[in-house]
């Protein structure tokens, strides 16, 4: 009886914290690079570039238009007066969102990360699938977005029934994606909410619900660090435009000046109730 | 055997403690929703700024701050002065569930629809394209960041564009 006991106990923790509390040791030296979802640098007759949120849905990328709905990932390309339908996929359950790299795709879902590469043709093909932790019951909220060598994942349970809050699962996840046919997790860092992220540099700026923006040093992948919190409001997602970061919360934008990350200044709230 | 059975019994018994499926009153979340036909262009227009609502994507281009109101349109933001961003149009695109845009062109999708729309006037955009029957499941089946009983959703009835409260008798969904 004792032993059962024990063996539950054991159980309901690991059940209860998943695998939050693991760190993975793997040490990394480079990562400058940052990066904003969408590389259309097209901008006929108007040198801009269209940034999108993370939870960006569907960009344009050189001259094709890639979507995504809860299982599709959907290719069209832009013609003079319109688009035509050229390529379908079947993704997975109730994926979430889109974001681009260079020729990669990353598209997170509720259950997990898949990388797309985009060929010649302009027609993604899918190079990996990463399974989240998963348990009967619970689903995650999850933008995944990216640079040159790693992705960074925000997981957020949903949790059906509320006796089943005590397994929620909030964290951050790094993965490690030079290799993009086998992404690597390097560290997961308890977060209490997060939703949309960004990523400049060595930092990574998150919404976590509740509880406003955080600024998180990465320059060491394994041991991500709060360097700054934004609080007092609800934040979803982010944009990333240079010095400037716009965030939307549930009936807001708010814009910041982040050329001190540490000191950041709000330029503006825009608040319509 | 039995005992790793009955370990495992215990933890599948912990975590899914969901009770019954309601009778009686319950108060809850039912489904609205819209009576606007999705495929019909008339409805994508430009209109005068409106209060933000449930916002749901972000995009920025220039100038421009675009931001989207879940099945709604998009809040057109000149942000030429971060310190002080005026919201000039709403364009409404009822059903919208996402967008993205260059200097001339929206694509937007509604229903299993993909628009593109010409923004080159941000005071008058004109539809120039639809693709048909490109999107699938759209509608949301539960209420988002609510937990308790529901009215199930009828997909029969329209797409969901919301939920509001309501007495609910002998409810068959709950999250």
């Amino acid at each position: 009886m004792k032993n059962l006991l024990f063996f539950l106990l054991v159980a309901v923790g690991l059940f209860s914290c998943g695998e939050g509390a693991e760190v993975f040791t793997q040490s990394n030296e480079s990562g400058t690079f940052s990066t904003a979802n969408g590389s259309d640098k097209s901008g006929s007759g108007n040198s801009g570039q269209t940034l999108s949120g993370s939870y960006a849905k569907i960009l344009k990328i050189n001259n094709n238009i890639y979507a995504i709905d809860k299982s599709n990932l959907t290719t069209f390309a832009i013609k003079e007066n319109g688009v035509d339908k050229i390529d379908v996929q079947d993704v997975g359950f109730n994926i979430e969102n889109l974001f681009n790299h260079q020729d990669l795709l990353f598209i997170g879902s509720q259950s997990g990360m898949f990388i797309y590469q985009i060929s010649e043709s302009g027609i993604p093909k899918k190079k990996a699938q990463e399974n989240y932790f998963s348990l009967p019951g619970i689903r995650f909220c999850d933008p995944v977005i990216a640079d040159s060598e790693y992705a960074y994942v925000t997981l957020m349970t949903t949790t059906e029934g509320a006796c089943r809050r005590r397994f929620q699962i909030n964290e951050l996840r790094i993965y490690d994606v030079r290799n993009i046919t086998s992404p690597l997790l390097i560290s997961t860092t308890q977060m209490e909410g997060p939703k949309g992220i960004g990523v400049k540099g060595n930092l990574l700026y998150v919404c976590d619900g509740e509880n406003g923006l955080k600024v998180m040093d990465i320059s060491d992948k394994t041991h991500p660090k709060v360097i700054n919190t934004i609080e007092g409001f609800k934040a979803f997602d982010l944009i990333i435009n240079g010095n400037k970061l716009s965030v939307i919360g549930e009936d807001k934008l708010k814009q910041y000046d982040i050329t001190d990350p540490e000191n950041i200044i709000e330029y503006s709230t825009i608040l319509f109730t | 055997m039995k005992f790793y059975l009955l370990i495992l019994i215990s933890i599948i018994a912990l975590s899914s403690c969901e009770k019954e499926i309601g009778t009686g009153t319950h108060k809850g979340m039912a489904p609205i929703y819209s009576d606007i036909d999705f495929n019909d262009p008339k409805y994508i227009k430009a209109s005068d700024p409106r209060e933000f609502g449930d916002l749901g994507a972000i995009v920025e281009r220039n100038q421009y701050i675009y931001v989207m109101e879940k099945y709604k349109g998009i809040h057109v933001v000149n942000n030429a002065d971060p310190a002080n961003p005026v919201t000039i149009k709403f364009w409404e695109i009822p059903g919208i569930f996402l967008f993205t845009l260059d200097s001339e062109k929206l694509y937007a999708g509604n229903g299993s629809n993909l628009w593109v729309v010409d923004i080159t006037d941000v005071n008058n955009i004109k539809v120039i394209d639809v693709e048909k029957n490109v999107f699938v499941n759209q509608s949301d089946m539960v209420p988002d960041g609510y937990f308790g009983f529901f009215e199930c959703v009828d997909p029969t009835k329209g797409l969901v564009i919301g939920w509001t409260e309501k007495e609910l008798i002998n409810p068959h969904c709950r999250k």
